[in-house]
């Protein structure tokens, strides 16, 4: 299905066809369970023992759905293929978020927007000690990975994976984003800011929400 | 440290898990999922599905869910949306509200009108078809925490479990049944639903639900069993939706439920 296709089904989905509602979560099924499959079988140990992992994989895609529709379909509505996400990236960005913030809390939490900035936040920081040092640990790491993955939207996933996975150029983000060099600059500052609030917050007496539904052992 | 050498680390792990879950769990997953997998890398997955616990598990995750599974997301996303519109007094039985927040704009009547002469004339149409469902009821629970005294707890109130108990839940119908019928279990606490135990189902239809309390922290929970027809059984969400607005049966299900306490340990 063309990018093109694909928006027009977006399109008269939201605008209440049910046909082509019923044809969009067909499409985009395989694609949610895939992820949420992905997501949580390589968190498994989180989850606690005796955890049918088929009904959670069932019951967080339906999760995933819902929030892609709930709030008049915010989310959802809120996809732009000239962003440079596919609709099924954009789904599954939105999946991983889901199933992280479920086995981080044992909630479903709702969408919340990305960090805003407040004036004056794009100018350069101090450089920092203290709280960096702390993340010496992997496993500490791969937390902090999963809380920022939790936290950014996908159009913030994308701008973290654009400038930190891929190690793309400025030039590059800015081509397949198809955002403007201020706007990739204060995207890359938004994301410090936030990877650090994070870290911090790992870092201190607060520890991460327990699961609910893990057994015993935070 | 370089300001972005935190992010840096952090991109440097995700390329890591990238790769190690490109290895783990290979394209033929998602194409599982899918269901365009040829017949031969069906049967290559399906012969490591029995190679360990982990791979059925694993192979689990990844079968597709299916067109019973859409056609429920479908419906729960139009529940969704007639939720967000206003609604009259629903026709449905109501019984006591959890404390779910309400989330139902009051604006634009009609909305929700439609929407319940739609699922008055769903119901009518689809009713005759489908035998009812018997009216399940929960067997009264009995707690099993002691007293400072070293005796029971009081018979009368809300039963309290001690942490490590293995609680046991039944949901009887009025006399045998046959028509299909299954049935979920969950704890509620605050306004959130856990799914709890599977169901065992007895020969004239009754469900039994046992598992340890252990995973639930101490305080007040309600018990929920939801039966209905096995294809309609809804998801940990709707179902939630549903019970925030006050609503405990469909045509295809009933929701019962009993409270309860998690006592803390007592102190030895």
């Amino acid at each position: 299905m063309s990018t093109e296709d694909t928006a027009g089904l977006v399109q008269r989905a939201l605008a209440g066809d049910p046909a082509s509602l019923a044809r969009l979560v067909a499409v985009l099924t395989p694609v949610i369970q895939s992820r949420v499959a992905r997501t949580l079988l390589a968190r498994r140990h989180r989850l606690a023992s005796g955890r049918d992992v088929r009904q959670e994989v069932e019951d967080l895609s339906q999760e995933v759905f819902l929030a892609l529709f709930s709030r008049d379909a915010q989310v959802l509505s809120s996809w732009q293929a000239e962003r440079g996400l596919s609709l099924e990236n954009f789904v599954g960005l939105v999946a991983e978020r889901q199933v992280l913030s479920f086995l981080r809390s044992g909630r479903r939490n709702p969408w919340k927007e990305d960090p805003t900035l407040a004036a004056g936040e794009l100018e350069p920081e101090a450089p920092d000690s203290g709280p960096e040092e702390v993340a010496a640990g992997r496993e500490h790491l791969a937390l902090l990975l999963d809380r920022l993955r939790e936290e950014l939207s996908p159009l913030g996933r994308r701008l973290f994976e654009l400038l930190f996975v891929q190690e793309l150029s400025q030039a590059e983000v800015q081509a397949a984003s198809g955002l403007s060099a201020d706007a990739v600059y204060a995207w890359r500052s938004r994301l410090r800011r936030l990877a650090q609030k994070l870290l911090a917050e790992l870092s201190g007496n607060a520890p991460p929400a327990r699961n609910t539904w893990k057994d015993g052992h935070g | 440290m370089n300001k972005d050498q935190l992010l840096g680390e952090l991109g440097g792990l995700a390329r890591q898990e990238g790769e190690a879950e490109k290895a783990r769990l290979d394209e033929r997953w998602d194409r599982l999922a899918a269901g365009t997998l040829t017949p031969e890398e069906e049967a290559e997955l399906k012969a490591l599905a029995e190679s360990s616990p982990e791979a059925r598990e694993t192979y689990e995750a990844f079968r597709p869910l299916g067109a019973d599974f859409q056609a429920r997301v479908v419906g729960a996303i139009n529940a969704e949306r007639a939720a967000d519109a206003p609604r009259p007094e629903p026709a449905e039985p109501r019984s006591r509200v959890l404390p779910f927040r309400r989330a139902v704009r009051r604006i634009e009547v009609w909305l929700g009108t439609a929407a319940a002469v739609a699922a008055a004339l769903f119901f009518l149409v689809r009713s005759p078809a489908l035998p009812p469902l018997p009216p399940y009821a929960l067997v009264p629970l009995v707690g099993d925490q002691s007293t400072r005294g070293g005796e029971p707890g009081p018979a009368s109130g809300t039963p309290a479990f001690d942490p490590g108990s293995v609680l046991t839940v039944v949901a009887k119908p009025p006399s045998a049944v046959t028509i299909p019928v299954d049935a979920r279990s969950f704890l509620a606490q605050g306004g959130e639903l856990f799914p709890w135990e599977r169901a065992e189902r007895g020969a004239d239809g009754a469900f039994r639900f046992r598992g340890p309390l252990s995973r639930f922290r101490p305080g007040k929970w309600t018990v929920w069993v939801v039966v209905g027809r096995p294809d309609s059984l809804p998801s940990t969400r709707e179902l939630q939706t549903r019970l925030r607005a006050g609503r405990t049966r469909t045509a295809d299900w009933q929701a019962i439920s009993e409270d309860l306490r998690i006592g803390a340990h007592p102190s030895p």
